[in-house]
Parts: structure tokens; C-alpha cells; sequence
């Protein structure tokens, strides 16, 4: 069905025709349509334009963002928390100069006069301060370093196991070729003195950069001598206290710090080992 | 009638010289006055045939004619004279400007109709018409069936035309228009 209306129209002549004719009204009407698109197209490249810039302003400050160093070691994070070094270069300013300067005094009052003497003490005085601050910066890993024992000190026999459920992110550590053991038999620790971190699934060794090893037994109160891990073998001093070690003795693997590629410096926590006399081993 | 069957029908010659001309007239409009001379009336009577009077006609064939040279850069020469794009451009025009002001369309009957049926090469279909018929059997069509019966009977247009314009192959307007007559011819049976 359609709605059209029907009509019997007489035939128009082509001269009733011609009178319409205007070829001006359809160039006119042709340069309005021309107009109308190109404002449509200023619009839409200036919007375009907009876009771009507003998108452009956007993911430049998202990157700029994304440079900025982030410190991801969490050990980093709290050494540098707790160490401030502005009083120790207070003092060190205040007193050490000073010392310089009256050993330069006494060596150079004999050769040369008082404006020499001054000279070289002005110089002496700048070439010690720039020393003495590069020092202390230098020595601010030390410090840090340093400062760890005293902490282990307090707390060195609390355990901070990391739990099962949130292994699967670091990589797997085998001791003495065994995985996350609970108890190895004293024979094998002496057999293969080895601690590996190996992502099993990559393949991939993660180097160790640092932890501390005691023997000790649970009833120890006193701290034992540790030993400081920062390859994938034991030391031979501790190669030898596990020779000594009786029964009831543990290795206990303190704050164990590797280096994962594109996390950097991680703590895998601790690690209590039992040292068994026998054959008898547990895996977690 | 027969001014549009000699517009279609050219020959190689002058549809090449009219391709030279709308090459011409894509960087300069006013180049294209020839062409404009040269269909505005069968474009007129095309557009008179949907729509009531010559006014309304008149203001759609100029923008016809306006958005043909606007749009003159999309026009691709397949070796079909340009009425055939125009003709396009106008059905096109025509269907908009009745969506956009919710107008009916016009559909004019020619006196001579009946004669036009009769004429039909297909000897089946022999439709004993009159106008009073064929006004009652026309609103029960659809509105591409009553363009095919314009088209091929009011307007005297060829198959291969009809197929361009409405952007069919000729044998599918052929087809269709047939389809359509055999669909008249049992609604004039029903009528008594």
C-alpha cells in the first residue's frame, strides 16, 4: 500500500518549462552548499586539531610521570628513611677542618711568609671541606650497612617467613639442590653448600646479593657468629659450624636479598632449616 | 515523451565531448551551463512527474542541478551519457525533500495510460484499462512498483534507463516491472 496522490495533470510545454530556467539561482545555491561544507570542515579539523593537542598534552604528562624513579626496594626505602646525613656533616664541617688546618699550619710555617702561609691555608681549608663531604656521602652506604647488624640484633631470632601463598611471584630457592626445604640432613649441606634462587618456569637464575646465615639451635638466646651470603655458595666458615652443628640445630637464612631483573633489589624474607643427623629430608 | 528517449540515445561522440565538458566544469562551475541547457527540461519533466505544480518542481530541479556540480568529483564516466546521473540525483532529491517536509507524492496519470498497457510486448498480460480502474488499483502497490509502472509507462523510459536510475541491472527491471503488470492485472480482476 502506498499513500501517494493520483492525479491527471495536463502536459506542461517546454516553454512553461524554459521560464524556470536560472542557471545563476543554481550556481548560487551550489557556492551555499560549498560554504556550508567547508565551515562543517573548519569545525571538524579544528576540533581534530583540539583533540589531538588535549591527547597529546595527556599521554606527555603520563609518561613524564612514568620517568620519574620510583624506589621499589623496600630496604632502600627504610635505610634511607632512618639515616639523615645533614648532623654528621654538620660536625664533620665544624671539627675536621680545623684539625687540617693546624697540621698545615705546623708544616708550612717554617718555608713560607704569612700571606703564603695564608694562601695555602685558604686552599687547604676548600680542598678538606670538598674531601670531607664527599666522605660522608661515600660513606652513607657504610653507614647503612652498618646499621643492619643493630637491627639483627634485636629481632635476629623472630622469623618473617613469607608465606606459602605469596611465593609463587618470587623465584624458587633451592638449598643444597632442594626446594623451600623445612630439613636437610647435615651429610647433604656439606655435600652441596649451595643456596641457588631459580625461576623454574623462565629457567632463570636470579643472582643473591645479600643475606646472613646462622647455625644455631631453638633454645639459643645469644646471638651466634652469622655469616653474610652474597653468592650462590656458603662460606667455608659456615661450611664448617654445619659440620659442628648437633641435634636439634637449624640454619637459619636471614633477610635473603635478591636481584630480579626489572624489580631490582627484593627481600625473600627468612628461612628456617632444620639439620637433621640422618637421611630424612621435608619439603614444604 | 519522446525528448527524453533522444536525450538517452546519444551517440559515442557527444558523450565523450559532455565528459570533456564535466571535466571542465569540476574546477569551474560556470562551465557547466551547456549540460544544464542541455537536460533541464528532462530533468523538469522527470521531477514535475512525482510533485504537485511547476514551482515546487522548479526549486527541486535547481537544487538538483546545484548538488550535480557540487558533487560533480564523485561522478565516475562508465560511457553512459550524464542523464542517467541526473535522473539518479533527482529520485534521490525528490525522496528527501518529501521525508524531510512529510508531503505525499505525487504519482501523474497520463490520459493516454490505458494505450500504454495495451502496447506491452508481453502478450499475456492484456489489461483492459481505464483511468477510474487504475486509480483504484495504483494506492494498492508498493512504492517501488508504482516507480517501475511511472517509469516505464508514463514516462516511456527504457529497461536499461529504468535499471540505472534506480540502480538495477536491466534484465532485474525488466523482471521486476513484469512482476509488478502481472500483480495490476489481478487486482483490475478483482475490481468489477
Amino acid at each position: 500500500m502506498n499513500d501517494f496522490k493520483y492525479q491527471n495533470k495536463p502536459e506542461v510545454t517546454d516553454k512553461v518549462i524554459n521560464d524556470f530556467k536560472d542557471f545563476g539561482q543554481v550556481l548560487e545555491k551550489r557556492n551555499a552548499i560549498a560554504k556550508s561544507y567547508t565551515r562543517v570542515k573548519k569545525w571538524t579539523i579544528s576540533a581534530s586539531i583540539f583533540t589531538a593537542i588535549t591527547f597529546g598534552i595527556i599521554v606527555g604528562l603520563n609518561i613524564k610521570e612514568l620517568k620519574k624513579p620510583v624506589i621499589k626496594n623496600q630496604d632502600l626505602i627504610t635505610s634511607a628513611g632512618s639515616f639523615n646525613p645533614q648532623p654528621v656533616l654538620a660536625s664533620i664541617k665544624t671539627t675536621q677542618p680545623e684539625i687540617k688546618v693546624i697540621e698545615a699550619k705546623n708544616k708550612l710555617s717554617v718555608i713560607v711568609n704569612q700571606t703564603v702561609k695564608q694562601h695555602i691555608k685558604e686552599k687547604i681549608v676548600d680542598q678538606k671541606e670538598t674531601k670531607s663531604e664527599v666522605d660522608v656521602f661515600e660513606n652513607q652506604e657504610d653507614f647503612s650497612i652498618n646499621k643492619k647488624p643493630k637491627q639483627e640484633s634485636n629481632n635476629w631470632f623472630t622469623l618473617s617467613e613469607i608465606p606459602i601463598n605469596n611465593r609463587p611471584s618470587l623465584p624458587t630457592l633451592y638449598i643444597s639442590k632442594l626446594a623451600w626445604p623445612n630439613s636437610l640432613p647435615k651429610k647433604d649441606l656439606v655435600k652441596f653448600p649451595n643456596i641457588d634462587a631459580i625461576y623454574t618456569s623462565l629457567n632463570r637464575q636470579v643472582p643473591i646479593v645479600d643475606g646472613m646465615v646462622y647455625v644455631t639451635n631453638a633454645l639459643e638466646t645469644t646471638k651466634p657468629k652469622g655469616f653474610r651470603i652474597t653468592g650462590n655458595t656458603f662460606p667455608p666458615g659456615l661450611i664448617r659450624d654445619i659440620h659442628k652443628a648437633k641435634n636439634n640445630s637449624i640454619l637459619l637464612i636471614k633477610d635473603l636479598i635478591l636481584f630480579i631483573p626489572g624489580k631490582g633489589r627484593i627481600s625473600i624474607g627468612d628461612k628456617k632449616i632444620e639439620i637433621t643427623q640422618g637421611k630424612n629430608q621435608n619439603k614444604n | 515523451m519522446t525528448q527524453q528517449k533522444n536525450i538517452y540515445h546519444q551517440s559515442k561522440s557527444t558523450i565523450k565531448k559532455e565528459e570533456s565538458i564535466l571535466k571542465a566544469a569540476t574546477t569551474n562551475p560556470a562551465k557547466f551551463a551547456p549540460i544544464y541547457e542541455k537536460y533541464y527540461v528532462a530533468i523538469f519533466k522527470f521531477v514535475l512527474q512525482r510533485v504537485e505544480n511547476e514551482q515546487v518542481a522548479s526549486e527541486i530541479v535547481s537544487d538538483v542541478f546545484a548538488k550535480a556540480i557540487f558533487n560533480l568529483k564523485k561522478y565516475k564516466f562508465k560511457g553512459y551519457p550524464f542523464s542517467a546521473w541526473l535522473y539518479r540525483v533527482a529520485y534521490n532529491e525528490i525522496a528527501t525533500k518529501f521525508r524531510k517536509k512529510q508531503k505525499q507524492r505525487t504519482v501523474n496519470i497520463p490520459d493516454e495510460s490505458w494505450n500504454l498497457f495495451s502496447n506491452d510486448e508481453d502478450e499475456e498480460i492484456d489489461i483492459a484499462i481505464d483511468l477510474k480502474k487504475l486509480k483504484v488499483c495504483l494506492p494498492k502497490l508498493k512504492p517501488n512498483e508504482i516507480e517501475l509502472i511511472e517509469m516505464r509507462f508514463f514516462e516511456e523510459r527504457p529497461f536499461k534507463e529504468i535499471g540505472e536510475i534506480l540502480e538495477l541491472t536491466t534484465e532485474n527491471a525488466r523482471v521486476k516491472t513484469h512482476r509488478v503488470l502481472k500483480k495490476l492485472q489481478k487486482l483490475f480482476n478483482t475490481i468489477k
